[in-house]
Parts: C-alpha cells; sequence; structure tokens
C-alpha cells in the first residue's frame, strides 16, 4: 500500500470517528428528548378501577409511574437509542462510510483468557507459595474456629499458622524431593498441599462439634452438634476418588489439581465457616414476619401440604423449608429455626455465588480470589436464601450453551423448574434463560439461514420442560393441590404493585405525614447523599443499560458474542423483569432483594470490565515487553523481577482495590471467628406454650406471654384445645405455632388475601370449617400501610363482623366470637387487662382514604342477607371546624346493610366524607374522601364500629360542595 | 370393609383384598402396642388427613384409601365419605398414624384404649 493510499485510509478512519460520535450523541439527545417527553405524560394520580387495595389506593399514589420510569431509563430508552443511532448510520450526512463488521460465527471463540503456568522458574516458585500460604491461611481460620486458641481471635493466630503451614510443608516437600523421589520440589509441594485441603473439611465437622451455646446464669454449656460424620469422611473420600480420576484418568498435573482444590474446597469451606453463625438468645419476635417462616415449617413438618393446605405467598423454600431446617437440626423452637438459617441457609447462599464465580472464571484464579473476598469482606451484603439457586442456574445455562448435551438440558431444565416451583417468584427466570437459549440458538445457527435443526437445544428443553413440569402439574392434580399453585399467580403475582406499593425512598423511621383531609402518608426521606438504597436503587438499571450497551459494541465491533455474553443476557432480562418486583414495594427490603438478584450480573459486568482492560493492546504490548525485557537482563535478579509482573495487572489491582474500598476489612471478617459457632444466652430456652407445640427457645423479651397465655386460654375455653380458629390479626408465629392451632383455611395469614377471588376462597372455606374464635386484631399487623386489615380483606371482614360478634378486648387483643355459640360458663380469667365494653370502637377511626374512588364495587353486594337500597335523608345541624355534620334518617336495622353510596354535588377538589355515630369527629368515624363531584361507595359493614351503631348516624362533610345523596345497600 | 383391631400385642389395621387393592398396599399394617401414644375421636375426619399420596385411592372428600406421606413419616388412612371418625397416634414404628372413619368413634376408640 502506498503512502498516500495509507493517508486515505487513515483519514477515512479519523472521518468515521468523527461520525460516530456525531452519531452517538445525536442519538443519546434524541432518545434522552423523547423519553422526557414521555415521562412528562404520565400522571401522577391514579386512573381507572381495579379490585385490589393498598396504599396506591389509600393515598392516591400512582405507583405505575415507577414502572414508567424504569420502562424509558432500562428499555425505551436505550432502544431508542440504538434506533435512532442505527437510521443515522444508514441516512443523511453522518452516515457510515465502512461496511458493517459481521461476527464470524464459524471459529470458537474462548471466553476467557487460559489459565497459564508462569513460563519462568521463579513465576512457579511463588505461585506455589502463595498457594501454601494460602491454604495455611484458610486452615488458620478453620483450626482458630474449631478450637479457639486464642480468645478474643486476632489475625496473627491465622497468619502464624499460615506461615508455619508453608514452612512445614515446604520442609517436608524438600526432603521428599531431595530424599525419596526425582520429582521436583514444587510437585511434591503441590501433594503435600492437597492433604491440607483434604483436612479442611474435617475441621469444618471439628466446628460443629465445637458448637455450643453456654447458658450464663447456670454456666451450662449445650452442645449442637450439626454435622454428622459421615459427612467429613464421604466428602475426603470422594475427594480422594477426584484427584485419583483427575490424575490417572485425565493426566493433570499436580499443581493444576491443586488449584482446583483450593478455588472449590478450601475457600468455599472457609467462605462458610466465615458466614455462618449460631446465634444467642433472640430479642423480640415479630408475630407477622417470624411468623410467615416459622409457623408454615411448622405446620409442613406435621403433615400440611403447600398449595393445597397452605397458601405460601414466598414460596415453599422460602415460607416452609427455610423455618423447618432448623427444627430438624436444633428442635422444634424459634430460636432453632432461625439458628438453621444463620448457620446453614446464609453461608450456601455465598458459598453458591461464590461457586457462580468460581465456575465461569476458572480461568482466572485473581478474578476468583477477588469475588472470594467480595463476598466475604461487605462488598455484597444482601442475601436471602430464596436466591441461593439463581446463581448456580446460571452456570447450568452456561454449561448447556458451552456444549449442547442432552444431559446438561436435563440438568439446566431440572434446576430451573426446581426454582420455579419452590420460589415462584424466581420463574421470571424460565422466561430470562428461554429467550437467551433461542436467541443463542439463532445466533450460532450453522448457516446463513435459520433451520429447525439449529434449535434441537431449545426443543430439548421444551421437550424435558414439559415432561418434568407436566409430570409436576399432574402430581398436584392428583394431590388436589392445582387450584392452590395456580391460585398463587392468580392473587398475589397479579396483585403485587397495588397491594403493596409505596414511594420509593420511604422510611418508616421517620414517622407519617397527614394531608388536609386527614389521611395519614409514608414520609419519603431522599437523602442528600448516595446511600445504600439509592445505590441498589440505581445500579440493577445501570447494569442492564450497561449490558445492551455491551452486547450492541461487541456486535457492531464484529466480535463474537462468547459465552459469557449470552449469561449476561439472561441475567439482564431476569433482572429486568425482576425489578418490577422491587420498585412494586419500593422498602429498603424490597430493593435489596433486586440487588441480590442483580449480583450475578454485576459480577459478570466486572468481569468483562477487568477481562476487557487487560486485553487493551497497549497494556498486553507493555506486559509482552517488560517480560521480554526481564528475560534477557543482565542482572539476574532485576530479571527475576521483572518476570514476577502478573499477566493480569488490572485482576491484581481490583482485588488490590477491593481490599481497600471494601466496607469491611480481612480483619473484621475473621477477628471473632471463634465465638461464631460458641454463642451465649443469659437464661435456659423457655418451654412452649401448649403441650406438644414449639417454643421459643432462647429468648429474651420475643413476645408478651400474658397476651399469648390469655389468648390461649380463650382458644381452649371456646374451640377446644384441638378446634379450628381463625387469625385475621397477622398473627402467625402466635396462633399456628406457639399455640399449634390447627388451620381453618389454606390461608394462615390474611396478608397473603389480595384479590377479591382469595377473598371468596377464604370464606367459603371459613364456612365450612366454622372456627368458633377469630382473633380479628392484636399483637400482629392488623394495619400496613396505614390500611387496616378490615379494608384491605372487606369481603373478609364484613363476613366475620356479620358473623361473629366481638367477645373480648384482652391485652390489646380483639377476639370475636362466632354468633350462636355457647359460652360455656362465660369468659374465663384472664391474666392481662381485659375488656368486655365498648368493644365496637376498640380499634378507631375506619379510614378508607381514596380507596373507594378506585375500588371497583360488586353491582351486587354477595353477603347476605340482602335488603333493598335505602335513601337516607339529610338535616343540616353545624358548620364545625372539623367539617359540616347533617343528622340522617333513623335506620332500624342498620347492621343489614353492607354498603354505603354517598353522592357529592358542587365539589371540584376532594372532599372528606366520615359516617358515624356521633355528631362530631371521634374515633368511631367511617371516613373516606370523595374526588369531586362524584359518587362512592364504601362496603361499611367490614368496619367494627358499623356493627355497633344504633338507629342514628350522622354525616360530616368537610370540603366545598354538599352531599346531596346517601343510600344504604344491603 | 377396613376394620381398625386391637390384638393383644398390636393395634391391626384389617384390609379386604380390594381396599388393598386401591390402597396399593399388600403388607400388613400394624403397629405393636407398645408404640401407641394417642387414641381420638374426631367429629371431621378429613382434618386428620395430611400429607401426599404415596400412593393410595383418593377422590377428595369421597374416599381415601392407603400411605400418606410427609415430614412427619407415614400415615394410613381409610377413610370412606364425610363425618366421624378415629385417629390413632404411635411413637416410633413404621407408622406415624392410623386414620379410620367409623359410624361409632367413641366405641372404636374404647376398644383400641383397651
Amino acid at each position: 500500500m502506498s503512502d498516500t493510499e495509507d493517508q486515505t485510509e487513515e483519514l477515512r478512519r479519523v472521518v468515521e470517528r468523527d461520525r460516530a460520535i456525531f452519531r452517538t450523541v445525536i442519538a443519546f439527545a434524541i432518545s434522552a428528548a423523547v423519553s422526557l417527553l414521555l415521562w412528562h405524560h404520565i400522571g401522577h394520580t391514579l386512573t381507572g378501577k381495579t379490585d385490589v387495595v393498598g396504599y396506591p389506593l389509600f393515598a392516591n399514589f400512582n405507583v405505575n409511574r415507577y414502572f414508567d420510569a424504569f420502562y424509558l431509563s432500562a428499555i425505551v430508552g436505550p432502544l431508542l437509542f440504538l434506533c435512532t443511532y442505527e437510521v443515522i448510520a444508514r441516512v443523511g450526512p453522518l452516515r457510515r462510510s465502512v461496511g458493517r463488521r459481521r461476527a464470524d460465527r464459524r471459529e470458537l471463540v474462548a471466553d476467557g483468557d487460559e489459565l497459564r503456568e508462569p513460563s519462568n522458574r521463579s513465576g512457579r516458585v511463588l505461585r506455589e507459595l502463595i498457594r501454601l500460604l494460602g491454604v495455611g491461611a484458610l486452615l488458620g481460620v478453620e483450626i482458630v474456629a474449631a478450637t479457639a486458641i486464642t480468645s478474643p481471635s486476632s489475625p496473627m493466630s491465622e497468619v502464624s499458622i499460615a506461615l508455619a503451614y508453608t514452612g512445614a510443608v515446604g520442609l517436608i516437600a524438600l526432603v521428599i524431593a531431595r530424599v525419596v523421589t526425582t520429582r521436583s520440589w514444587r510437585s511434591v509441594a503441590s501433594a503435600v498441599n492437597l492433604l491440607g485441603v483434604g483436612a479442611m473439611m474435617p475441621l469444618l465437622y471439628g466446628i460443629s462439634q465445637a458448637t455450643s451455646v453456654t447458658i450464663a446464669s447456670t454456666h451450662q454449656v449445650i452442645p449442637y452438634h450439626w454435622m454428622p460424620l459421615w459427612v467429613p469422611v464421604a466428602f475426603d473420600l470422594a475427594l480422594i476418588a477426584y484427584v485419583g480420576h483427575r490424575r490417572i484418568r485425565n493426566g493433570h498435573s499436580v499443581a493444576r489439581i491443586e488449584q482446583a482444590l483450593i478455588l472449590f474446597v478450601a475457600i468455599p469451606i472457609v467462605i462458610f465457616t466465615l458466614h455462618a453463625n449460631l446465634p444467642g438468645a433472640l430479642g423480640p419476635m415479630d408475630p407477622f414476619g417470624d411468623g410467615e417462616y416459622l409457623a408454615a415449617g411448622w405446620m409442613m413438618i406435621h403433615g400440611v401440604m403447600p398449595w393445597r393446605d397452605l397458601y405460601l405467598i414466598h414460596g415453599v423454600f422460602d415460607d416452609g423449608f427455610k423455618g423447618l431446617i432448623g427444627y430438624a437440626l436444633f428442635g422444634p423452637s424459634r430460636w432453632a429455626s432461625v439458628a438453621g438459617i444463620s448457620l446453614l441457609l446464609n453461608p450456601i447462599y455465598w458459598v453458591c455465588l461464590y461457586y457462580f464465580g468460581a465456575l465461569l472464571f476458572r480461568r482466572r484464579p485473581l478474578f476468583i480470589l477477588g469475588l472470594a473476598l467480595a463476598v466475604t469482606i461487605g462488598v455484597f451484603v444482601d442475601q436471602d436464601p430464596r436466591y441461593t439457586f439463581w446463581p448456580l442456574v446460571l452456570v447450568l445455562l452456561a454449561r448447556v450453551l458451552k456444549v449442547r448435551s442432552w444431559p446438561r438440558v436435563l440438568a439446566f431444565v431440572i434446576a430451573l423448574l426446581i426454582q420455579a416451583i419452590l420460589i415462584p417468584e424466581m420463574a421470571f427466570a424460565l422466561a430470562a434463560c428461554a429467550l437467551t437459549l433461542v436467541a443463542f440458538e439463532i445466533y450460532e445457527r450453522r448457516g446463513p439461514r435459520l433451520e429447525l435443526r439449529d434449535l434441537r437445544t431449545t426443543a430439548l428443553t421444551v421437550l424435558f420442560g414439559a415432561i418434568f413440569g407436566g409430570g409436576f402439574l399432574i402430581w398436584l392434580v392428583a394431590e388436589h393441590a392445582i387450584t392452590g399453585f395456580v391460585g398463587y399467580y392468580r392473587n398475589f403475582a397479579d396483585a403485587h404493585s397495588l397491594v403493596g406499593g409505596i414511594p420509593l425512598y420511604t422510611n418508616y423511621a421517620v414517622g407519617t405525614s397527614t394531608s388536609a383531609l386527614g389521611v395519614t402518608l409514608h414520609a419519603v426521606a431522599i437523602p442528600p447523599s448516595f446511600t445504600r438504597y439509592s445505590i441498589e436503587l440505581i445500579v440493577p438499571v445501570l447494569a442492564i443499560i450497561a449490558t445492551i450497551a455491551l452486547i450492541t459494541v461487541r456486535v457492531r465491533t464484529g466480535r463474537r458474542l462468547v459465552i459469557l455474553d449470552w449469561l449476561s443476557i439472561a441475567a439482564a432480562i431476569m433482572v429486568t423483569l425482576y425489578y418490577q418486583k422491587g420498585i412494586s414495594r419500593g422498602d429498603t427490603g424490597h430493593i435489596a432483594e433486586v440487588y441480590a438478584v442483580a449480583t450475578p450480573l454485576l459480577i459478570l459486568l466486572t468481569y468483562q470490565l477487568v477481562v476487557g482492560l487487560e486485553r487493551a493492546p497497549l497494556l498486553t504490548r507493555q506486559i509482552a515487553r517488560l517480560h521480554s525485557l526481564g528475560a534477557s537482563a543482565r542482572n539476574r535478579l532485576v530479571g527475576r523481577a521483572v518476570v514476577l509482573i502478573p499477566r493480569s495487572p488490572i485482576a491484581l489491582l481490583s482485588v488490590i482495590a477491593l481490599l481497600i474500598l471494601a466496607p469491611s476489612t480481612i480483619n473484621a471478617a475473621i477477628v471473632n471467628v471463634n465465638w461464631f459457632m460458641r454463642a451465649s444466652a443469659p437464661t435456659p430456652a423457655e418451654g412452649g406454650f401448649v403441650a406438644g407445640g414449639p417454643t421459643l427457645g432462647y429468648n429474651v423479651n420475643a413476645i408478651d406471654k400474658v397476651a399469648v397465655s390469655d389468648i390461649r386460654t380463650i382458644f381452649d375455653r371456646y374451640a377446644g384445645t384441638d378446634g379450628a380458629v381463625f387469625d385475621f390479626s397477622n398473627t402467625p408465629a402466635v396462633v399456628s405455632y406457639l399455640l399449634n392451632r390447627k388451620l381453618a383455611s389454606q390461608f394462615y395469614n390474611i396478608n397473603d388475601v389480595l384479590t377479591p377471588a382469595a377473598q371468596a376462597t377464604l370464606i367459603s372455606e371459613l364456612t365450612l370449617s366454622k372456627p368458633v374464635v377469630v382473633l380479628f386484631n392484636g399483637l400482629g399487623m392488623g394495619a400496613w400501610d396505614f390500611i387496616p386489615n378490615e379494608i384491605r380483606d372487606s369481603t373478609v371482614s364484613d363476613y366475620l363482623l356479620t358473623n361473629y360478634h366481638p367477645l373480648v378486648y384482652a391485652d390489646g387483643q380483639l377476639l370475636l366470637l362466632r354468633n350462636g355459640t355457647k359460652h360455656h360458663g362465660g369468659l374465663p380469667h384472664l391474666a392481662g387487662p381485659t375488656r368486655t365494653v365498648r368493644l365496637y370502637s376498640a380499634l378507631g377511626t375506619c379510614d378508607w382514604g381514596y380507596i373507594p374512588n378506585y375500588l371497583q364495587t360488586p353491582t351486587t353486594p354477595s353477603i347476605p342477607p340482602k335488603q333493598p337500597s335505602l335513601s337516607l335523608g339529610l338535616k343540616f345541624i353545624a358548620h364545625t371546624a372539623d367539617g359540616t355534620i347533617y343528622q340522617l334518617s333513623r335506620v332500624t336495622d342498620l347492621q343489614s346493610y353492607h354498603w354505603i353510596s354517598a353522592t357529592v354535588q358542587g365539589a371540584t377538589g376532594d372532599v372528606g366524607l366520615s359516617i358515624s355515630s356521633f355528631p362530631r369527629k371521634s374515633n368511631r368515624d367511617i371516613t373516606w374522601i370523595s374526588q369531586g363531584s362524584t359518587t362512592t361507595q364504601v362496603e361499611v359493614a367490614s368496619c367494627l364500629q358499623w356493627h355497633g351503631y344504633e338507629h342514628q348516624l350522622f354525616l360530616r362533610y368537610l370540603g366545598a360542595g354538599h352531599p346531596s345523596a346517601l343510600t344504604l345497600i344491603g | 370393609m377396613a376394620r381398625l383391631v386391637r390384638t393383644d400385642r398390636a393395634i391391626v389395621f384389617t384390609l379386604g383384598p380390594i381396599e388393598r387393592l386401591l390402597a396399593v398396599h399388600f403388607a400388613p399394617v400394624e403397629m405393636e402396642l407398645s408404640t401407641l401414644r394417642r387414641v381420638e375421636v374426631v367429629e371431621d375426619i378429613w382434618t386428620k388427613v395430611r400429607g401426599v399420596r404415596a400412593p393410595f385411592t383418593w377422590i377428595k372428600d369421597h374416599v381415601m384409601i392407603g400411605t400418606r406421606r410427609g415430614l412427619f413419616g407415614k400415615d394410613f388412612d381409610v377413610v370412606y365419605g364425610l363425618g366421624r371418625g378415629v385417629c390413632v397416634e404411635f411413637e416410633g414404628g413404621p407408622w406415624a398414624r392410623f386414620v379410620i372413619k367409623d359410624g361409632f368413634p367413641e366405641d372404636l376408640a374404647a376398644l383400641l384404649r383397651g
């Protein structure tokens, strides 16, 4: 090529680069402008009607804005950018002047750098020394944890053990290499080091043997050996078989096997040890939140089958197995259940996350080391056992994409299905993986045109999915459980945002605010700087955009998509789908859940970034140059030093940066490792409230024991010791767990009943089981987001209050008794304060907020007895600061009406309406807001006070306009 | 027709040939008296049905003959239609419970208690 042609080519390249920059800027500006324009057209208030109740309806808060914002920023905006860019690149003055670069899909492309043994002796010796020190340090952690050789632990113990181990192994290897065998010192050291790795599981068994709770008051030490002896024995036998297999059959070097065992055995065991924790005495118990898994696990142990007998909103794993693992290990107590989670499930989560990286990035041990540090020193802090399987499913997907054989597809499908069945919210992964697999097979087609045989793996996946998924569904049908399984998706998945939606940055600790019309609102506190919440809210969106950018750049620059790219796509689709769950209830916990699901994607992107930087030509050239200089250096020492410069400097720098910048330190992670399994409690574990029932275990003021005893006394008196009772107060920890009561319905907490269909199911079950006593309100979650259960599940509340009457208000618990039940000698003696009068005003104002404006009302209310509608006359009484008071015409049989319809005229804004038996503001009010001149209907019979009203009612009207009609509906 | 009887050493479920076929269970169904924990008269016998079928014939609220399994172990149930019955609980041994519908559960319970 001549100089002129060179210059022309160079000029063309510069012009094309400048054009690409302009195209990018213009495409970004257009996509941002269109997105902003669309955003400004999204309303702040709700529109339309729905059949579920939640804070969005209560406060007239449009939670759908969050979804729209997410769609615009993570999907519409990036796609608009790409489309605009593509159009500009094809037509107009900025069109592309070079041909499109297409990836050559015929050649196999490696995912990352190959694992390379150092080519020089110094590097190999250094690597072996690092391995010895590493295993020594890991053994040190295990030894300290098992034996508590120092108290309190200091990192010097681990360091001393590491140095001693390295010295000992080095010396033994030296002797063997010189005296016994002709093999090199490194090879012998690797072999001896394998024995060190083999000692890790027996040491974990030692930790199990040392696990105990010390009772401070009696100095008694109670052992909790959670690992049976056969586990380390079987594990080490398997290890020996593995080493033999790799060495003899595959001919792998000892050093390679050593590295594999360090990465896949030694490090995971230490990660487990550092995250496992035996709790001491537990503090206050959340009767609802803790009760969800305590009660479900307890009932499952006793034969209650999920889907058929038990509705589990978080799935069989999170609500059921999570709780019962502890029962199986440590006995039937709350402490045992929590211990099972903190000692087994939480560490297993971290180990699985580590395995995700270790299996995918095995060619880059330095990156794996970084991941191990990241999960140990607090880089990833959000954990939830329900996401344990997701990283492993991605690994199985990677294996399928790598080699599309039927056993791999089978393993992948089974894992995917098990995850979706046990944790229904992870069913999103089905879509994420399916879309990725289909796209992968289309991309990897053999010829230029797509043929059916190109989709072989997809077809195999569908086939296995149909066999196993279909088999599971048939089994559910045979168990009469299919309705419950499908019901979850109809009840919970549909209604999550409108039931649970709250403003982002809601801070429960800040308190509440009240609107001009008296509606209680969540206080929103946006912090002045980036907080963990902000990061977890934004980073998943950035990760989705980064994935789109990464794939686009790869495709546009003619690079072939490799397996890690496809995994990133699957993980990004999953985050895209799951993110909506987070913002549909944007409190700290739910945003953290999204972040946990996004963690594999973040790891993949970080890896891609590190590898991308290390593959930069400038860096690779300089490192190669340094190594070449080192090899030819005259000074031997300088030469050795230079060749030790790693070929993965960015990964090394990343690990160093991680150590410096991580929220925690290695020292903090291991400083108390000898106490992780040695807990203490001030007093011995407590007994249960009922014979054969579970206990609280070790605790300090876990719950109001007097209240629980009083509830038990009332249950026993009226329902017998074994009769069914119903909990309307979201107190599963007491009713279904501590008191071990039989379920009156598959809904063991009312919080799970979200839709009219679920309410109808519950009522039909209550009609059949006829529980004598109902715990209507009390210790549990009687209201959330300021909406009491009476309003959230108004139809059920209406049914209960129509068929039951208040019995007693004891220790803050309101209990109802079925109408017509014999009193068996009256109320039993209760230990706590009780009240049997003014029970209908026990729960305070029944505040519907804006709900009646958005809630679909049944055309024919279903609760009998049906009455013809009754129009009420309005008589002006007085103007007060709290509104205008009207007296309504007297009604003789008020409780036979269930709904009230109110029409407002002459109002342009919101007006407040209150019905009460008092002509003034009081806690007997049933209140709601009407949006302007319209008619609203309220199911007043779901409010407790309605059943206490007598013949005379008053309406309090606050705002412009006037009430024109009030009608009672039966 | 299935019956629950007490011998001098065990509580025994006696099943007819068709019932054994429906239950897919042909071995003797019995528990030693030493394992007997509780005999309970139940108003709605279906409330004592727990776990999953493994295997047996079951039409919900109509008929159920055979083994049910769960984390509790396994039960042997024979229930025809709705109504009262007897639930016998054991501690140790292969079965956790025997559940049977019976027209005169008090009498049966007394018999089983010995």
